[in-house]
């Protein structure tokens, strides 16, 4: 067992509302491992279009 | 008055101005479990080195498993007090570990705390601290199977919760320790204290905090006030027993309910920090349709209400504030109603 830190960029589609924006991370997140730990830490916004949102997430795993 | 089971989280190692030093947001956590009735929150928001306290209506739940709660998969049950083991890291010097035993016998001896047996890991823990970018600490242990390990000979002899002393780099020379005690920059070694207990609670599912084992550094002329609960004494784990000792069991969803039980669906309310809005407890709020107080304060980080739109979303200026508002929901009284500018009901047609 390792513990491993990582973070990625994840674009944000329209498609998914506040109400899967959780699952929607998780679901992504998961193919890197098992999470301990993770928040979104940062969200850039397109200059070109506002709806295009980049998350960037900090997490700590187990892989 | 019925209590408004409310959550209260103040995000480890991001810097808070109010919650990111020694337990400094201990004051608002009893505010807002005054106005609430009944506040679950976690060993940051608690924890002062060797200060704390145990208030009837807070609920002391380490943050994996009340990302848990806030996602409706345990509940949390009352206990008249849990039999607390304790994990030590294996590096810990002898002269730091002995000093430690005091402590859990202090805690024994004069208030009554229920500390079964302790252990020692096969092997180092072996922790890292690092940071993200500098806005938040964080870090790994090289050896998570040694810490898991320990903890379940804990519950083998018997222990219901688990206090864990890990051994930490020399922090004299790093210049984010003196900013920290200065009250600036952010706690550099929060972030893997969090990885610690969120291992353990996520491998073992019980009560669990950390504690540091640090060695002692020189005295600082210009201590912040907010840091200064972790300049009592020789250990930290004090706050940690004295919070593990009432923590509530926590019970799987599925499992058997009892009448008194905090059940999650109880929950109307989250309070977090304007700027700490991308965290699992808040998101979860927002799946689950209820309210999420944003409290101005400030942070390193800055994922604020601009990139949401949810309209259960409320932002107050200060934890007075907020205790203000967690009373007029408790109470049933529209908050609107007492804010102003106060608009017609004219505009609200569908």
């Amino acid at each position: 067992m390792k513990l491993r830190q990582i973070q990625f960029k994840l674009i944000w589609p329209q498609s998914i509302t506040l109400n899967n924006l959780r699952k929607f991370i998780l679901d992504n997140l998961s193919k890197e491992g098992d999470v301990i730990r993770w928040s979104i830490c940062e969200i850039n916004v397109s200059e070109e279009d506002v709806n295009l949102k980049t998350l960037i997430i900090y997490a700590v795993i187990i892989k | 008055m019925r209590a408004s089971p409310t959550i209260f989280i103040v995000p480890t190692g991001i810097g808070c101005e109010i919650g990111g030093f020694a337990g400094d947001a201990l004051p608002a956590a009893k505010l807002l479990a005054s106005a609430s009735g009944c506040l679950i929150t976690h060993p940051n928001v608690m924890n002062g080195g060797s200060l704390s306290e145990v208030d009837d209506n807070i609920y002391y739940v380490e943050g994996y498993s009340l990302d848990r709660f806030a996602k409706c998969e345990i509940s949390l049950r009352k206990v008249r007090q849990q039999n607390i083991g304790i994990i030590f890291d294996s590096s810990i010097g002898h002269e730091t570990l002995v000093r430690h035993l005091q402590v859990a016998d202090a805690c024994r001896a004069t208030l009554g705390i229920q500390i079964g047996s302790y252990v020692i890991t096969d092997s180092p823990i072996g922790v890292e601290c690092s940071e993200y970018s500098s806005i938040m600490s964080s870090g790994i242990i090289k050896n998570p199977k040694t810490l898991i390990d320990a903890g379940k000979k804990l519950l083998e002899k018997g222990s219901t919760a688990i206090a864990i002393v890990a051994d930490f780099p020399d922090q004299e020379s790093k210049d984010n320790v003196e900013l920290y005690r200065k009250g600036k920059g952010v706690d550099f070694i929060a972030g893997v204290e969090a990885v610690i207990s969120h291992l353990i609670s996520k491998c073992l599912k019980v009560p669990c905090a950390h504690s540091p084992s640090l060695k002692p550094i020189g005295i600082e002329y210009e201590l912040d006030p907010r840091a200064a609960a972790e300049e009592i004494g020789y250990t930290f784990l004090p706050s940690v027993l004295i919070g593990l000792s009432k923590a509530p069991d926590l019970i799987e969803i599925r499992d058997y309910s009892l009448p008194d039980d905090i059940n999650p669906y109880q929950v109307e309310t989250i309070v977090v920090p304007s700027g700490a809005l991308g965290g699992e407890s808040v998101l979860a709020f927002f799946e689950r349709g209820l309210n999420v107080v944003a409290v101005r304060n400030m942070s390193s980080i800055n994922v604020d209400h601009k990139y949401f739109n949810y309209p259960k979303l409320l932002q107050v200026d200060n934890y007075l504030e907020a205790a203000g508002l967690l009373l007029s929901l408790r109470k049933g009284i529209n908050f609107e109603s007492i804010r102003r500018p106060f608009n017609s009901i004219n505009n609200s047609q569908i």
